[in-house]
Protein backbone atom coordinates (compact mmCIF):
# COMPACT_ATOMS: atom_id res chain seq x y z
CA UNK A 1 0.00 0.00 0.00
CA UNK A 2 2.65 1.98 0.75
CA UNK A 3 5.02 2.14 -2.14
CA UNK A 4 1.91 2.05 -3.96
CA UNK A 5 1.74 6.05 -2.71
CA UNK A 6 5.45 6.59 -3.08
CA UNK A 7 5.21 5.41 -6.48
CA UNK A 8 1.76 7.66 -7.25
CA UNK A 9 3.98 11.01 -5.66
CA UNK A 10 6.70 10.25 -7.77
CA UNK A 11 4.49 10.38 -11.25
CA UNK A 12 2.40 13.11 -10.23
CA UNK A 13 5.88 14.95 -9.66
CA UNK A 14 7.03 14.41 -12.76
CA UNK A 15 6.36 15.36 -16.63
CA UNK A 16 7.25 12.37 -19.02
CA UNK A 17 8.94 13.31 -22.37
CA UNK A 18 7.81 11.71 -25.20
CA UNK A 19 10.35 10.32 -27.33
CA UNK A 20 13.19 11.34 -24.49
CA UNK A 21 15.54 9.28 -22.68
CA UNK A 22 13.24 8.32 -19.52
CA UNK A 23 13.80 5.87 -16.80
CA UNK A 24 10.27 3.67 -17.53
CA UNK A 25 7.56 4.76 -19.65
CA UNK A 26 6.02 6.29 -16.94
CA UNK A 27 8.50 8.29 -15.59
CA UNK A 28 11.03 10.86 -16.82
CA UNK A 29 13.01 11.90 -13.30
CA UNK A 30 12.83 12.27 -9.83
CA UNK A 31 13.50 15.85 -8.06
CA UNK A 32 15.23 15.82 -4.79
CA UNK A 33 16.37 18.07 -2.51
CA UNK A 34 20.39 17.43 -0.96
CA UNK A 35 22.25 20.34 0.84
CA UNK A 36 19.16 22.79 0.14
CA UNK A 37 19.56 22.47 -3.48
CA UNK A 38 17.11 20.33 -6.22
CA UNK A 39 18.76 17.72 -7.72
CA UNK A 40 16.77 16.20 -11.19
CA UNK A 41 17.50 12.30 -10.75
CA UNK A 42 17.77 11.75 -14.47
CA UNK A 43 19.69 9.67 -17.85
CA UNK A 44 21.46 11.46 -19.79
CA UNK A 45 19.50 12.71 -22.94
CA UNK A 46 22.21 12.64 -25.39
CA UNK A 47 21.35 8.89 -27.07
CA UNK A 48 24.76 9.05 -28.70
CA UNK A 49 26.44 9.32 -25.88
CA UNK A 50 28.59 6.76 -24.18
CA UNK A 51 30.96 6.54 -21.21
CA UNK A 52 34.44 6.96 -21.29
CA UNK A 53 35.14 5.84 -18.01
CA UNK A 54 36.42 2.91 -16.26
CA UNK A 55 33.06 1.90 -16.01
CA UNK A 56 33.57 0.42 -19.71
CA UNK A 57 35.80 -2.06 -18.44
CA UNK A 58 35.38 -5.61 -18.59
CA UNK A 59 38.38 -7.42 -17.42
CA UNK A 60 39.38 -6.65 -14.22
CA UNK A 61 41.65 -8.66 -11.87
CA UNK A 62 40.09 -11.28 -10.25
CA UNK A 63 40.74 -11.30 -6.58
CA UNK A 64 39.88 -8.60 -6.02
CA UNK A 65 37.02 -7.62 -8.19
CA UNK A 66 35.27 -11.07 -8.62
CA UNK A 67 31.95 -11.58 -9.63
CA UNK A 68 29.31 -10.66 -6.72
CA UNK A 69 26.19 -13.13 -5.88
CA UNK A 70 22.76 -11.80 -6.76
CA UNK A 71 22.04 -12.70 -2.56
CA UNK A 72 24.02 -11.88 0.43
CA UNK A 73 22.16 -14.21 2.56
CA UNK A 74 18.24 -12.99 3.28
CA UNK A 75 19.44 -9.93 2.31
CA UNK A 76 16.87 -8.67 -0.23
CA UNK A 77 18.72 -7.10 -3.66
CA UNK A 78 17.21 -4.43 -5.68
CA UNK A 79 17.50 -2.58 -9.02
CA UNK A 80 17.08 1.13 -10.29
CA UNK A 81 13.88 1.33 -10.00
CA UNK A 82 13.61 0.24 -6.24
CA UNK A 83 16.27 2.48 -5.22
CA UNK A 84 14.65 5.32 -6.92
CA UNK A 85 11.78 5.25 -5.10
CA UNK A 86 13.52 4.67 -1.96
CA UNK A 87 15.37 8.09 -2.63
CA UNK A 88 12.45 9.42 -3.11
CA UNK A 89 10.79 7.88 0.48
CA UNK A 90 14.57 9.08 1.81
CA UNK A 91 13.08 12.77 1.32
CA UNK A 92 9.93 12.44 3.65
CA UNK A 93 11.37 13.38 7.30
CA UNK A 94 10.15 10.94 8.98
CA UNK A 95 12.00 8.56 6.52
CA UNK A 96 14.16 5.63 8.26
CA UNK A 97 16.31 4.76 5.36
CA UNK A 98 19.98 5.54 4.65
CA UNK A 99 21.51 5.11 1.29
CA UNK A 100 24.95 3.74 2.10
CA UNK A 101 28.04 3.78 -0.41
CA UNK A 102 30.30 1.31 1.03
CA UNK A 103 33.64 1.87 -1.32
CA UNK A 104 36.66 3.44 -0.12
CA UNK A 105 36.80 7.54 0.01
CA UNK A 106 39.26 7.65 -3.63
CA UNK A 107 35.90 5.98 -5.28
CA UNK A 108 33.46 7.77 -4.00
CA UNK A 109 35.53 11.06 -4.59
CA UNK A 110 34.77 10.13 -8.16
CA UNK A 111 31.17 10.40 -8.74
CA UNK A 112 28.15 8.55 -6.07
CA UNK A 113 24.58 8.31 -6.49
CA UNK A 114 22.61 11.75 -4.67
CA UNK A 115 21.82 11.65 -1.20
CA UNK A 116 24.34 9.09 -0.04
CA UNK A 117 26.65 8.96 2.34
CA UNK A 118 29.90 7.54 2.34
CA UNK A 119 30.52 4.52 4.56
CA UNK A 120 33.38 2.72 3.53
CA UNK A 121 34.00 -1.37 4.02
CA UNK A 122 37.27 -0.41 5.29
CA UNK A 123 36.04 1.30 8.22
CA UNK A 124 32.85 -0.78 8.90
CA UNK A 125 35.03 -4.01 9.60
CA UNK A 126 35.74 -5.82 12.64
CA UNK A 127 39.06 -4.83 14.50
CA UNK A 128 38.46 -0.75 13.07
CA UNK A 129 39.00 1.28 15.51
CA UNK A 130 35.97 3.35 13.83
CA UNK A 131 33.92 0.48 14.46
CA UNK A 132 32.28 1.61 17.53
CA UNK A 133 31.84 5.61 16.50
CA UNK A 134 30.18 4.33 13.63
CA UNK A 135 27.61 1.83 15.07
CA UNK A 136 26.93 4.09 17.88
CA UNK A 137 26.00 6.84 15.09
CA UNK A 138 24.02 4.47 12.84
CA UNK A 139 21.63 4.11 16.04
CA UNK A 140 23.23 1.21 17.30
CA UNK A 141 23.96 0.30 21.03
CA UNK A 142 25.92 -2.33 22.69
CA UNK A 143 24.23 -4.49 25.42
CA UNK A 144 26.91 -6.86 27.18
CA UNK A 145 29.10 -6.91 24.11
CA UNK A 146 26.45 -7.34 22.20
CA UNK A 147 25.06 -4.87 19.46
CA UNK A 148 21.04 -3.77 19.14
CA UNK A 149 20.22 -2.91 15.64
CA UNK A 150 16.62 -1.95 16.79
CA UNK A 151 17.18 2.14 16.20
CA UNK A 152 19.56 1.69 13.36
CA UNK A 153 17.50 2.77 9.92
CA UNK A 154 17.55 0.66 7.06
CA UNK A 155 20.29 0.82 5.30
CA UNK A 156 20.83 0.40 1.11
CA UNK A 157 24.27 -0.71 0.52
CA UNK A 158 26.28 -0.15 -2.82
CA UNK A 159 29.71 0.36 -4.63
CA UNK A 160 30.68 -0.52 -7.46
CA UNK A 161 28.60 -3.12 -8.57
CA UNK A 162 27.91 -7.05 -9.96
CA UNK A 163 32.75 -6.94 -10.01
CA UNK A 164 32.96 -5.66 -6.49
CA UNK A 165 32.89 -6.86 -3.18
CA UNK A 166 33.07 -3.31 -1.43
CA UNK A 167 29.07 -4.03 -0.69
CA UNK A 168 29.20 -7.53 -0.14
CA UNK A 169 32.00 -7.30 2.52
CA UNK A 170 30.42 -4.19 4.62
CA UNK A 171 27.08 -6.04 4.54
CA UNK A 172 28.61 -9.30 5.57
CA UNK A 173 30.11 -7.25 8.26
CA UNK A 174 27.00 -5.83 9.44
CA UNK A 175 25.02 -8.87 9.28
CA UNK A 176 28.02 -10.63 11.59
CA UNK A 177 27.71 -7.85 14.34
CA UNK A 178 24.16 -9.00 14.80
CA UNK A 179 22.32 -6.47 11.83
CA UNK A 180 19.16 -8.23 11.13
CA UNK A 181 18.92 -8.92 7.30
CA UNK A 182 15.88 -7.16 6.68
CA UNK A 183 17.44 -3.88 7.75
CA UNK A 184 19.40 -4.43 5.03
CA UNK A 185 19.28 -3.85 1.12
CA UNK A 186 21.41 -4.27 -1.73
CA UNK A 187 21.57 -2.33 -4.43
CA UNK A 188 23.89 -4.80 -6.89
CA UNK A 189 24.15 -3.09 -9.67
CA UNK A 190 25.86 -0.44 -8.16
CA UNK A 191 28.20 2.63 -9.84
CA UNK A 192 28.48 0.58 -12.96
CA UNK A 193 24.51 0.09 -13.44
CA UNK A 194 24.10 3.12 -12.56
CA UNK A 195 26.62 4.57 -14.93
CA UNK A 196 25.48 2.32 -17.60
CA UNK A 197 22.06 3.89 -17.58
CA UNK A 198 23.16 7.51 -17.54
CA UNK A 199 22.04 8.05 -14.28
CA UNK A 200 22.63 11.37 -12.67
CA UNK A 201 26.05 11.27 -10.52
CA UNK A 202 26.39 13.53 -7.78
CA UNK B 1 -9.42 23.98 17.57
CA UNK B 2 -6.60 23.97 20.39
CA UNK B 3 -6.22 20.45 20.18
CA UNK B 4 -5.78 20.57 16.23
CA UNK B 5 -3.15 22.86 16.86
CA UNK B 6 -1.58 20.84 19.82
CA UNK B 7 -1.60 18.00 17.19
CA UNK B 8 0.28 19.89 14.32
CA UNK B 9 2.82 21.31 16.35
CA UNK B 10 3.99 17.80 17.67
CA UNK B 11 3.54 16.72 14.67
CA UNK B 12 6.20 19.59 13.58
CA UNK B 13 8.43 19.11 15.75
CA UNK B 14 8.57 15.32 15.58
CA UNK B 15 9.23 16.02 11.84
CA UNK B 16 12.36 18.64 12.75
CA UNK B 17 14.10 16.06 15.57
CA UNK B 18 13.93 13.81 12.83
CA UNK B 19 15.46 15.59 10.26
CA UNK B 20 17.87 17.45 12.77
CA UNK B 21 18.70 13.91 13.99
CA UNK B 22 19.35 12.74 10.49
CA UNK B 23 21.47 15.92 9.77
CA UNK B 24 22.94 14.34 12.58
CA UNK B 25 23.96 11.36 11.94
CA UNK B 26 25.16 12.22 7.77
CA UNK B 27 27.25 15.05 9.38
CA UNK B 28 28.65 12.31 12.20
CA UNK B 29 29.37 9.79 9.86
CA UNK B 30 30.92 12.09 7.39
CA UNK B 31 33.38 13.70 10.21
CA UNK B 32 34.73 9.93 10.72
CA UNK B 33 35.28 8.95 7.53
CA UNK B 34 37.26 12.68 6.73
CA UNK B 35 39.20 11.92 9.85
CA UNK B 36 40.56 8.22 8.76
CA UNK B 37 41.22 9.74 5.59
CA UNK B 38 43.40 12.45 7.01
CA UNK B 39 45.08 9.64 8.84
CA UNK B 40 45.74 8.00 5.17
CA UNK B 41 46.87 10.95 3.53
CA UNK B 42 49.47 10.91 6.48
CA UNK B 43 50.50 7.21 5.56
CA UNK B 44 50.43 8.58 1.85
CA UNK B 45 52.86 11.09 2.62
CA UNK B 46 55.47 8.72 3.90
CA UNK B 47 55.19 6.37 0.77
CA UNK B 48 55.42 9.75 -1.43
CA UNK B 49 58.43 10.34 0.62
CA UNK B 50 60.02 6.62 -0.03
CA UNK B 51 59.68 7.39 -3.69
CA UNK B 52 61.38 10.40 -3.77
CA UNK B 53 64.07 8.75 -2.14
CA UNK B 54 64.73 6.72 -4.77
CA UNK B 55 64.77 8.79 -7.35
CA UNK B 56 67.19 11.35 -5.02
CA UNK B 57 69.86 8.38 -4.42
CA UNK B 58 70.85 8.31 -8.72
CA UNK B 59 69.92 11.91 -8.84
CA UNK B 60 72.42 12.71 -6.34
CA UNK B 61 74.98 10.47 -7.57
CA UNK B 62 74.57 11.90 -11.53
CA UNK B 63 75.24 15.78 -9.84
CA UNK B 64 77.90 14.10 -7.94
CA UNK B 65 79.43 12.85 -11.98
CA UNK B 66 78.62 16.33 -13.19
CA UNK B 67 80.48 18.02 -10.32
CA UNK B 68 83.78 16.08 -10.81
CA UNK B 69 83.23 16.48 -14.53
CA UNK B 70 83.27 19.86 -14.10
CA UNK B 71 79.98 20.44 -15.93
CA UNK B 72 78.19 23.96 -14.28
CA UNK B 73 80.23 23.15 -11.35
CA UNK B 74 78.74 25.12 -8.78
CA UNK B 75 74.97 24.83 -9.95
CA UNK B 76 75.37 21.09 -9.29
CA UNK B 77 77.28 21.05 -6.56
CA UNK B 78 74.65 23.54 -5.03
CA UNK B 79 71.54 21.06 -6.07
CA UNK B 80 73.48 17.48 -4.97
CA UNK B 81 73.79 19.06 -1.02
CA UNK B 82 69.88 20.29 -1.68
CA UNK B 83 69.04 17.07 -2.26
CA UNK B 84 71.12 15.03 -0.08
CA UNK B 85 70.07 17.38 2.55
CA UNK B 86 66.19 16.80 1.35
CA UNK B 87 66.99 12.77 1.45
CA UNK B 88 68.45 13.26 4.85
CA UNK B 89 65.62 15.28 6.47
CA UNK B 90 62.81 12.60 5.05
CA UNK B 91 65.02 9.65 5.68
CA UNK B 92 65.17 10.74 9.40
CA UNK B 93 61.83 11.15 9.47
CA UNK B 94 61.33 7.48 7.66
CA UNK B 95 63.23 5.81 10.21
CA UNK B 96 62.57 7.65 13.59
CA UNK B 97 58.80 6.41 14.02
CA UNK B 98 59.65 3.11 16.74
CA UNK B 99 56.17 2.47 16.20
CA UNK B 100 56.92 1.75 12.78
CA UNK B 101 59.50 -0.02 13.07
CA UNK B 102 58.18 -2.27 15.34
CA UNK B 103 55.54 -3.33 12.76
CA UNK B 104 58.36 -4.02 9.74
CA UNK B 105 60.12 -5.93 12.62
CA UNK B 106 57.16 -8.65 12.67
CA UNK B 107 57.40 -8.59 9.18
CA UNK B 108 61.57 -9.49 9.25
CA UNK B 109 63.26 -9.85 12.88
CA UNK B 110 66.45 -8.23 11.23
CA UNK B 111 64.69 -5.42 10.04
CA UNK B 112 66.13 -3.39 13.33
CA UNK B 113 69.55 -4.27 12.54
CA UNK B 114 68.88 -3.29 8.82
CA UNK B 115 67.55 0.33 9.31
CA UNK B 116 71.42 0.85 11.46
CA UNK B 117 73.25 -0.78 8.69
CA UNK B 118 71.37 1.84 5.95
CA UNK B 119 71.90 4.48 8.57
CA UNK B 120 75.72 4.30 8.89
CA UNK B 121 76.11 4.05 5.16
CA UNK B 122 73.69 7.41 4.81
CA UNK B 123 75.98 8.81 7.13
CA UNK B 124 78.84 7.92 5.09
CA UNK B 125 77.34 8.87 1.81
CA UNK B 126 76.22 12.21 3.29
CA UNK B 127 79.19 13.08 4.08
CA UNK B 128 81.02 12.36 0.98
CA UNK B 129 78.22 14.39 -0.34
CA UNK B 130 79.17 17.76 1.65
CA UNK B 131 82.97 16.99 0.87
CA UNK B 132 82.59 17.26 -2.71
CA UNK B 133 79.77 20.18 -2.67
CA UNK B 134 82.77 22.00 -0.93
CA UNK B 135 85.66 20.66 -2.76
CA UNK B 136 85.11 19.12 -6.30
CA UNK B 137 88.39 17.26 -6.04
CA UNK B 138 87.49 14.80 -3.62
CA UNK B 139 88.17 11.81 -5.15
CA UNK B 140 87.62 9.32 -2.34
CA UNK B 141 84.01 11.44 -1.47
CA UNK B 142 83.46 10.83 -5.22
CA UNK B 143 84.24 7.25 -5.44
CA UNK B 144 82.17 6.50 -1.98
CA UNK B 145 79.06 8.29 -3.86
CA UNK B 146 79.95 5.90 -7.05
CA UNK B 147 80.52 2.49 -4.98
CA UNK B 148 77.56 3.08 -3.11
CA UNK B 149 74.98 4.80 -4.42
CA UNK B 150 73.28 1.36 -5.76
CA UNK B 151 73.15 0.37 -2.19
CA UNK B 152 71.60 2.91 -0.92
CA UNK B 153 68.98 2.62 -3.94
CA UNK B 154 68.20 -1.18 -2.92
CA UNK B 155 68.33 -0.12 0.60
CA UNK B 156 65.66 2.32 0.70
CA UNK B 157 63.82 -0.14 -1.38
CA UNK B 158 64.06 -2.96 1.28
CA UNK B 159 62.95 0.12 4.06
CA UNK B 160 59.83 0.92 1.77
CA UNK B 161 58.60 -2.80 0.71
CA UNK B 162 58.91 -3.73 4.34
CA UNK B 163 56.23 -0.64 5.68
CA UNK B 164 54.40 -1.22 2.90
CA UNK B 165 53.71 -4.69 4.07
CA UNK B 166 53.69 -3.67 7.51
CA UNK B 167 50.48 -1.38 6.66
CA UNK B 168 48.76 -4.49 5.23
CA UNK B 169 45.29 -4.95 6.28
CA UNK B 170 44.76 -8.12 7.96
CA UNK B 171 41.39 -7.77 5.85
CA UNK B 172 41.65 -9.74 2.64
CA UNK B 173 39.69 -7.46 0.05
CA UNK B 174 41.52 -4.52 1.65
CA UNK B 175 44.66 -5.93 1.19
CA UNK B 176 44.48 -7.53 -2.27
CA UNK B 177 43.07 -4.16 -3.52
CA UNK B 178 46.07 -2.48 -1.77
CA UNK B 179 48.94 -4.32 -3.52
CA UNK B 180 47.28 -3.09 -6.74
CA UNK B 181 47.45 0.27 -5.69
CA UNK B 182 50.91 0.23 -4.07
CA UNK B 183 52.51 -2.23 -7.47
CA UNK B 184 50.72 1.03 -9.50
CA UNK B 185 52.30 3.48 -7.13
CA UNK B 186 55.81 2.04 -7.04
CA UNK B 187 56.18 1.55 -10.98
CA UNK B 188 54.66 4.77 -11.86
CA UNK B 189 57.25 6.77 -10.16
CA UNK B 190 59.99 4.55 -11.28
CA UNK B 191 60.95 6.30 -14.52
CA UNK B 192 62.18 9.45 -12.87
CA UNK B 193 64.87 7.51 -10.72
CA UNK B 194 65.41 5.59 -14.17
CA UNK B 195 66.24 8.31 -16.25
CA UNK B 196 68.46 9.65 -13.44
CA UNK B 197 69.77 6.51 -13.18
CA UNK B 198 70.60 6.52 -16.71
CA UNK B 199 72.33 9.85 -17.10
CA UNK B 200 74.30 9.10 -14.49
CA UNK B 201 75.40 5.79 -16.21
CA UNK B 202 76.24 7.27 -19.18
CA UNK B 203 78.43 9.85 -17.36
CA UNK B 204 80.45 7.21 -15.93
CA UNK B 205 81.23 5.42 -18.95
CA UNK B 206 82.28 9.10 -20.65
CA UNK B 207 84.57 9.45 -17.65
CA UNK B 208 85.79 5.73 -18.01
CA UNK B 209 84.95 4.22 -14.57
CA UNK B 210 84.21 0.83 -15.18
CA UNK B 211 83.48 1.15 -18.87
CA UNK B 212 82.70 -2.01 -20.41
CA UNK B 213 80.19 -2.56 -16.90
CA UNK B 214 78.34 0.67 -16.70
CA UNK B 215 77.61 0.33 -20.81
CA UNK B 216 76.22 -2.62 -19.99
CA UNK B 217 74.42 -1.42 -17.11
CA UNK B 218 72.95 1.50 -19.43
CA UNK B 219 72.05 -0.65 -22.30
CA UNK B 220 69.94 -2.48 -19.57
CA UNK B 221 68.68 0.84 -17.67
CA UNK B 222 67.32 1.89 -21.57
CA UNK B 223 65.30 -1.90 -22.05
CA UNK B 224 63.65 -1.73 -18.41
CA UNK B 225 62.68 2.05 -19.22
CA UNK B 226 61.21 1.02 -22.40
CA UNK B 227 59.53 -1.49 -21.40
CA UNK B 228 58.47 0.21 -18.25
CA UNK B 229 56.80 3.23 -20.04
CA UNK B 230 55.05 0.56 -22.44
CA UNK B 231 53.66 -1.39 -19.34
CA UNK B 232 52.23 2.04 -18.16
CA UNK B 233 50.42 2.47 -20.81
CA UNK B 234 49.16 -0.74 -22.25
CA UNK B 235 49.66 -3.33 -19.40
CA UNK B 236 52.50 -5.94 -18.56
CA UNK B 237 52.00 -8.89 -15.98
CA UNK B 238 55.19 -9.68 -14.76
CA UNK B 239 55.34 -5.72 -13.05
CA UNK B 240 52.14 -6.42 -12.50
CA UNK B 241 50.70 -3.24 -14.21
CA UNK B 242 47.28 -3.24 -15.68
CA UNK B 243 47.98 -0.12 -18.19
CA UNK B 244 45.67 2.34 -18.12
CA UNK B 245 42.58 3.76 -20.28
CA UNK B 246 42.54 7.15 -18.32
CA UNK B 247 42.60 9.97 -21.11
CA UNK B 248 43.98 12.64 -19.00
CA UNK B 249 47.32 10.30 -18.02
CA UNK B 250 47.37 9.16 -21.12
CA UNK B 251 47.90 12.49 -22.41
CA UNK B 252 50.54 13.21 -19.48
CA UNK B 253 52.31 9.94 -20.16
CA UNK B 254 52.30 10.94 -24.13
CA UNK B 255 54.59 14.08 -23.02
CA UNK B 256 56.95 12.35 -21.14
CA UNK B 257 57.24 9.14 -23.41
CA UNK B 258 58.22 11.97 -25.86
CA UNK B 259 61.11 13.39 -23.80
CA UNK B 260 62.10 10.07 -22.99
CA UNK B 261 62.46 9.36 -26.79
CA UNK B 262 64.66 12.38 -26.96
CA UNK B 263 66.74 11.42 -23.88
CA UNK B 264 67.20 7.98 -26.06
CA UNK B 265 68.45 9.13 -28.78
CA UNK B 266 71.14 11.09 -26.87
CA UNK B 267 71.84 8.10 -24.72
CA UNK B 268 72.21 5.84 -27.53
CA UNK B 269 74.67 8.33 -29.47
CA UNK B 270 78.29 6.90 -28.74
CA UNK B 271 80.03 10.28 -28.19
CA UNK B 272 78.07 13.63 -27.34
CA UNK B 273 79.15 17.33 -27.60
CA UNK B 274 78.91 19.65 -25.14
CA UNK B 275 76.17 20.83 -26.11
CA UNK B 276 74.34 17.88 -26.42
CA UNK B 277 75.18 17.04 -22.90
CA UNK B 278 73.89 20.21 -21.82
CA UNK B 279 70.28 19.30 -24.05
CA UNK B 280 70.98 15.63 -22.28
CA UNK B 281 70.83 17.39 -18.26
CA UNK B 282 67.88 19.24 -19.24
CA UNK B 283 65.93 16.43 -21.19
CA UNK B 284 66.32 14.89 -17.87
CA UNK B 285 65.24 17.82 -15.70
CA UNK B 286 61.79 18.35 -18.09
CA UNK B 287 61.18 14.46 -17.93
CA UNK B 288 61.02 14.29 -13.74
CA UNK B 289 59.13 17.44 -13.98
CA UNK B 290 56.51 15.84 -17.01
CA UNK B 291 56.29 12.24 -14.87
CA UNK B 292 55.70 13.80 -11.40
CA UNK B 293 52.47 15.08 -13.20
CA UNK B 294 51.59 11.30 -14.36
CA UNK B 295 52.70 10.43 -10.96
CA UNK B 296 50.19 12.88 -9.36
CA UNK B 297 47.48 12.10 -12.06
CA UNK B 298 48.00 8.40 -11.43
CA UNK B 299 47.80 8.67 -7.53
CA UNK B 300 44.43 10.28 -7.75
CA UNK B 301 42.65 8.02 -10.29
CA UNK B 302 40.80 4.66 -9.69
CA UNK B 303 41.13 3.61 -13.25
CA UNK B 304 41.54 0.10 -11.67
Amino acid sequence: MKSRYIIGSILLSTVLVVGGVNITKDLESIVIKEDNKNIKIQRIQDTKHRLTSSFTKTSRECPPFCIQPMNIGKVKTIGEIELLKYIKEMQKDDSDMLLIDARTRDWYREGSIPTTINLPFTMLKKGSKYLKKILKLLGAKEIDGKWNFDKVPTMIIFSNGIWDEQATEEIKTLVSLGCPEDKILYYRGGMQNWNILGLTVK
Amino acid sequence: MLMLIKKITILLLLGLSSVSAKGNLMSGLTDIVDQAEEKKADDKKVLNFAFKQRMRTQWIARDALLVAMDFNRSFYQKEMLENANAFNKNFIGLIGSEKDIEKAKKIDKDFGQKIKDVNDTWIKFYDSVKKLSKDAKEKEALKFIGENNIKLLDDIAYIFTHFIASYQSTNKLEASMAHIKSMLFTQVGKPRMYINMLVKEKLLVKQNINKKENQKDLEKSVKNMDRLMKALKDGDKELELNGTEDRKILEKLNISQKIWEEVKALINKKKLTSKEWSILITKNEDFIKAHTEVVKLTRASNDN
